[in-house]
């Protein structure tokens, strides 16, 4: 009985405090999975099925500057958020984050940084659906990489 | 705890030893500074193996080939680039620089240019590209990388960071590079776009003009063009002119036109748009 309580004060406390989980394959933003499982689900990334998401990155970039306001920030380099796109469109499965400096270099952004990123990334709506032969949708592997100039967002990837 | 110490350096030692054989064994099989056996590793493990995988970058076995050369011969540059492809392209920078800097450390001749490309087009770090393009401009004077003159991509990276004098200078070279100083012929129809871009960028409506209207008379279904020579219209207040640029725009990208480089499918190119900005701006019936 102890336990579930446990894991549920550890996952509160995780959500208010930002905190990133590190599993063997990487760090992550959460743990939520929310795989369908009638959804065909291929090792594909969204530049093998033309899903390059539909805005430009000056578009995005105005956005992300306009999501984020005013609030200041530090540090320079990528953020990299990637996940699965299931087939309804909608994130799927628990971020991936990847954070390098400005020389391409492992390092660590402030974690309110990420999560107001991470806030962001989630409004993301408008991914493509693509679909398979047999005209079934399936989910494939999407990323949106936010460069930082002296903590300000300057330029997004793709 | 003594045995378990004793059994773990024991284990150690051999291997050691096993590492020193199979490196004594691959020096006397191969010597790695030798053209030939480059060559013949690439053949065997790159063209006769992970180029079998019909571009399918994140099959492991592309990892395996490229390893395969590596560990036989750690100083063939062209292998940590074909390694690096799959991470580049999938957002995973750090390990997609360190082996590009690796084959740029063994062959700086070969590999600077196209890190340079990588920065500019897949990182957008401008000051960085700037910085292998013109190392690169010593090393191969007049040089290209994907089909481009390194003055083209210098003058993207100076476009995108508002360095409008450089860039004009940077494409003009391009130009002159492209067509030999030749002015009957004309330059590739990407740096028609960007030339004409950055008049717009600059506020030289006239230039701005006659630069888009050579790129379309080049490729006339660029969305691209089309969508910026519809901003000079606006610009100089003619809405018809800029409501007929953006229904071009708008109809040739719906039937799949688009930026002619390879690239596009992984990353955006600097200022290229999409469905979404040509139809917001037709929505945006106010002219400035």
């Amino acid at each position: 009985m102890k336990y579930p309580i446990f894991l549920t004060l550890i996952l509160i406390s995780s959500f208010v405090n930002g905190q990133n989980y590190t599993l063997v394959d990487g760090e992550y933003m959460d743990t939520i999975s929310l795989i369908k499982t009638d959804c065909p689900k291929y090792n594909v990334y969204y530049y093998q099925v033309n899903g390059k998401y539909p805005k430009s990155s000056s578009s995005l970039l105005k956005e992300v500057q306009a999501f984020l306001q005013n609030k200041t920030y530090s540090g320079s380099g990528y953020i990299t958020f990637r996940c699965r796109i299931n087939c309804n469109g909608k994130l799927d499965t628990k971020t991936q984050v990847l954070q390098t400096d400005e020389k391409y270099k492992t390092t660590r952004f402030d974690k309110r940084l990420l999560n107001d990123l991470f806030d962001y990334f989630k409004t993301l709506d408008k991914w493509e659906i693509p679909t398979n032969n047999e005209e079934i949708p399936f989910s494939y592997i999407v990323f949106i990489t936010f460069k930082l100039k002296n903590g300000k967002i300057i330029n997004i990837i793709p | 705890m003594e045995k378990s110490s004793i059994l773990f350096l024991s284990f150690f030692l051999f291997a050691i030893l096993g590492s020193c054989q199979s490196n004594k064994l691959k020096s006397a099989v191969c010597d790695c500074s030798s053209r030939v056996v480059q060559d013949s590793l690439i053949e065997k493990y790159y063209d006769n193996g992970a180029e079998k995988l019909n571009h399918i970058y994140n099959n492991p076995a592309w990892q395996l080939y490229c390893d395969s050369i590596i560990n036989l011969c750690p100083n063939i540059a062209f292998a940590y680039r074909q390694k690096a492809i799959p991470y580049i392209k999938n957002g995973e920078y750090e390990k997609a620089f360190s082996l590009n800097d690796r084959a740029v450390e063994l062959d700086s001749v070969g590999y600077t240019a196209y890190r340079g490309f990588l920065k500019c087009i897949f990182t957008k770090d401008y000051d960085g590209a700037i910085i292998d393009f013109k190392k690169a401009q010593q090393l191969i004077p007049g040089g290209y990388e994907m089909d481009h003159t390194y003055f083209f991509f210098e003058g993207l990276c100076n476009l995108e960071l508002g360095n409008y004098v450089k860039a004009e200078e940077n494409f003009m070279q391009d130009i002159i590079v492209q067509t030999n100083g030749d002015k009957k012929k004309n330059a590739h129809f990407n740096t028609l776009l960007y030339v004409g871009i950055l008049y717009y960028e600059m506020k030289n409506n006239e230039e701005a003009k006659e630069y888009l209207l050579k790129c379309l008379a080049e490729y006339k279904e660029l969305p691209d063009a089309n969508y910026y020579l519809a901003l000079v219209y606006k610009n100089e207040n003619n809405s018809e002119l800029k409501e007929k640029y953006l229904e071009i725009a708008r109809t040739t990208i719906t039937k799949g036109y688009g930026t002619n480089e390879d690239n596009t499918y992984y990353v955006n190119y600097p200022h290229q748009i999409t469905l979404h900005e040509i139809e917001e701006e037709i929505k945006n019936k106010q002219v400035r």
